[in-house]
């Protein structure tokens, strides 16, 4: 008998598509979930959203695995497919993202919510919230490039946009980061000086 | 001069390797030396572990909407094959029912036709016959008429 937990994310999936093997599904979804949820998350900052979209991620997989074609890597197809997802939730529902965003946020602090419980470091949560001031583009692209270690190539591919995009989005994202960065700590010191 | 290797050190992270002019620029120019550690600690806030952890029931709920749409899917399926089904029966109904008609409406018009085609040609052709023969008739007379005349 194959011990299913030593094969790779693609051997997996032919199991997924060709016998329906929801065994196999249950191994690939317990390797990705927290990487999808957490992705996903970072880009929306909304824990609920990003919990039901990443839970849409494997069922998607798991009703296209008819057609599934072993070309590249799995966990590109993976992104791919969450990038798709998150990016339909903001085209279509970007007023609502914003109000929700901020009602969850007052819920998640009464609550004690896991976002607050985990985000115990500060510079962290500082950080965070500067990442939420890029656009969703320039945070998508900076967290697939960096924390995903994907290639121009494939970003290009999971975003659909030209190479020299991504670069930009790259840069730019950068850039902005270490401006917000740099004018918040400059602000923090102005603030003790003022103390 | 620097703003040539900004988008080198800002595109640079772990694993890649910096090419050499841009590593010897940045040996020698502090500001480019402030981003490219500034990139670094970017970099490393970016590739930090996930911090959300993954709710107890999220497979439960992952497997349930399988179900769910799956069903939904099923249930598609079997009203589109019903469906089928219902305008095979319907389109089969109507062709034996005009194949019916039809046969009715022939029974009819054959009864109504006295003569049949080959009966008709054969009525025009006695009746061909029967004028050829007046014809010859009327000359044979006139030609015995112009005889005794002529006697």
């Amino acid at each position: 008998m194959i011990e299913k937990n030593n094969l790779k994310d693609e051997e997996l999936m032919i199991l997924v598509k060709e016998h329906d093997d929801r065994e196999a599904f249950e191994i690939i979804l317990n390797r990705y979930k927290k990487k999808i949820l957490n992705f996903i998350f970072r880009i929306i900052h909304n824990f609920h959203v990003a919990e039901e979209l990443s839970q849409d991620v494997f069922v998607s997989i798991y009703l296209k695995r008819k057609s599934y074609t072993n070309s590249g890597k799995f966990s590109s197809f993976v992104f791919k497919i969450a990038t798709n997802k998150t990016f339909n939730y903001l085209k279509k529902g970007k007023e609502l993202f914003l109000e929700e965003k901020e009602t969850n946020f007052e819920i998640e602090k009464e609550n004690q919510d896991p976002l607050l419980k985990a985000i115990s470091d500060e510079r962290k949560m500082i950080f965070e919230n500067k990442l939420m001031e890029l656009s969703p583009v320039e945070r998508t692209a900076l967290i697939l490039y960096i924390k995903e270690e994907k290639s121009y190539q494939e970003i290009s591919e999971m975003m659909n946009c030209s190479l020299q995009s991504v670069k930009n989005y790259i840069h730019r994202g950068k850039a902005k980061l270490i401006r917000l960065i740099d004018e918040s700590s400059k602000k923090s010191t102005g603030d003790i000086k003022n103390v | 001069m620097c703003e040539k290797f900004e988008e080198e050190i800002l595109l640079n992270k772990k694993g890649r390797k910096l090419n050499e002019e841009v590593a010897e620029h940045i040996s020698m120019c502090p500001t480019c030396r402030v981003l490219f550690e500034k990139n670094k600690e970017i970099n490393s806030l970016i590739e930090e572990d996930e911090f959300l952890e993954v709710p107890e029931n999220f497979n439960k709920n992952v497997f349930d909407k399988i179900e769910k749409l799956e069903g939904e899917k099923f249930e598609i399926e079997r009203k589109k094959i019903n469906l089928r089904l219902i305008q095979t029966i319907a389109a089969s109904i109507i062709f034996i029912v005009s194949i019916f008609l039809t046969g009715m409406d022939l029974n009819k018009t054959k009864k109504e036709i006295p003569y049949s085609i080959s009966d008709l040609k054969q009525e025009k052709l006695l009746d061909e016959m029967e004028n050829i023969s007046q014809n010859n008739e009327v000359n044979i007379l006139s030609t015995y008429d112009k005889w005794n005349i002529n006697n």
